[in-house]
């Protein structure tokens, strides 16, 4: 082939946008159409940025771990409460060796071990654990810009 | 469906005939429920107007017990001829056998405005001093005298903020289809913040914003979307209030409504309460994303609008979510 699935996305939202919008009279439709166009956006976005995306969310997400591990090594004190967060076997490896289906089954694991330590967020104070607070809201930060940069779109629609 | 609508409207209204039914057209409004516009014509005299709305029970992001479209119904007929302006509801109809599904016909007022996203700043002002007077008119009403026991009063007025917080977790953990950190750090900061003491129960719109109105000439017509209605304190409704206002007024203009609202019922703003309920608003957002992904990801076929319901729709109160509860 001599073409990129991108520029099949592309056309058929110009197709949308240049060809059948213009003709549709209803409101209805018309508001089908900007969502069609956002969606073929959406899917061209997270073909292109996906895989880097989720390589860079591994990343956090294991940083996030591995200071728990610290705090568990560092402060027996603190163990107990962080006891409900899992240990997930998946440490920070080279993006080569991690496979699409792997990335996505182990970014799901640690997003789950994670989600954990997040119900703990009110008792994260304190020096010791200031370390892992920052890590987690680092994570949660740049994962909402993660997210935001695959959903908006530049141009109206 | 016009068919049935033509049975419909003749069984509900026997004292007229020749009853006749214009093409419908789906509105582009609202993004949950489907709605119908629709004109009709009859022989005979008849309380209803011809221009009327349909609009239909199956919602793709909440359900019941958290909406229900026969609240909503029952909510509206009791505002008819109160001070707060709604359009007038005719029927409720929970017979499938008419159209599949549960649906209600209420009327529809043309020539309105339904957002102020392009009003000047001078009419947004206007609207939304307009808009503070009738919450405040809201928040004042005697919902026992007006029959509006139904919506449950909480247990004590100083139990509502847990009682609210509960529930849409309920709702959340029901809906989630894989973890989300983010939420469940909001949730635990948020049963940490919740406020000891609530000054009255009044009847709250739930998600009160300049979007669910009509307005023409800087006045509104009437206030839309009861479906989330509820008994409870009234910083719950202007912590929404001032979420949704403030991209449009500024932070001044949104600190005069305050006053304003104040001033009008003898209610001081309950700065604790008020925090509090701005985040649990933010929160009650990403629970909007989860349901409308939930949808999305659990009907075949999927449909579009709930995906970028969840995504787009959502997303500049998902990124004050994430502010809220990270402070980056």
């Amino acid at each position: 082939m001599f073409y990129s699935l991108d520029s099949v996305l592309e056309a058929v939202q110009a197709c949308i946008r240049d060809d059948l919008w213009p003709e549709t009279s209803s409101p209805w439709a018309d508001r089908q159409a900007r969502s069609a166009i956002w969606a073929l956006e959406h899917v061209r976005e997270r073909l292109a940025h996906g895989r880097e995306l989720l390589l860079s969310e591994h990343q956090q997400l294991t940083a996030v771990l591995a200071e728990v591990e610290r705090v568990r090594a560092l402060c027996p004190e603190l163990a107990a409460a962080l006891e409900s967060v899992v240990t997930v076997e998946a440490g920070p490896r080279p993006a080569a060796e991690l496979l699409d289906p792997v990335l996505e089954g182990e970014v799901r694991q640690l997003r789950q071990a994670v989600e954990q330590l997040a119900e703990l967020v009110p008792d994260l104070g304190g020096e010791q654990l200031s370390g892992l607070r920052d890590a987690l809201m680092r994570y949660l930060h740049d994962q909402d810009r993660r997210i935001e940069s695959v959903v908006t779109i530049a141009h109206t629609c | 469906m016009p068919d049935a609508l033509h049975r419909y409207l003749s069984a509900r209204l026997p004292q007229v005939s020749d009853v006749r039914i214009g093409p419908l057209t789906r509105s582009p409004g609202g993004s949950s429920r489907a709605m119908y516009f629709f004109d009709a014509s009859w022989t005979g005299d008849a309380t209803v107007s011809n221009t009327l709305a349909l609009r239909m029970d199956e919602s793709s992001t909440f359900k019941e017990p958290e909406i229900s479209l026969h609240r909503e119904f029952l909510v509206y007929r009791a505002l008819m001829g109160t001070t707060v302006p709604v359009i007038d509801n005719y029927w409720y109809e929970n017979d499938p056998s008419w159209l599949g599904q549960p649906f209600v016909i209420r009327q529809r007022v043309d020539d309105v405005h339904t957002s102020i996203d392009f009003a000047s700043t001078a009419e947004k002002q206007a609207i939304l001093e307009n808009f503070i007077e009738i919450i405040a008119a809201q928040h004042s009403l005697d919902w026992r005298a007006l029959g509006l026991e139904f919506l449950g009063a909480p247990q004590t007025p100083d139990s509502f903020p847990g009682e609210l917080l509960e529930k849409w977790v309920r709702v959340f953990r029901r809906e989630q289809l894989g973890p989300d950190p983010l939420t469940v750090a909001g949730i635990a900061a948020l049963s940490r913040q919740l406020p000891s003491h609530v000054c009255k129960i009044a009847l709250l719109q739930g998600q009160v914003g300049p979007n669910q109105i009509l307005w023409r000439d800087g006045k509104i017509l009437a206030s839309l979307d009861w479906e989330s209605a509820m008994l409870g304190d009234p910083m719950a409704d202007l912590a929404y209030f001032s979420l949704a206002c403030r991209p449009h007024v500024g932070d001044e203009f949104v600190e005069h409504l305050l006053d304003r609202y104040s001033e009008l019922t003898g209610t001081p703003i309950q700065r604790e309460s008020f925090a509090f309920y701005t985040n649990f608003q933010l929160f009650w957002a990403s629970v909007v994303a989860t349901t409308s992904l939930n949808y999305f990801g659990t009907r075949h076929p999927p449909r579009l609008e709930p995906l970028r319901a969840a995504m787009v729709r959502t997303r500049s109160m998902m990124r004050r979510f994430e502010n809220s509860v990270t402070g980056l």
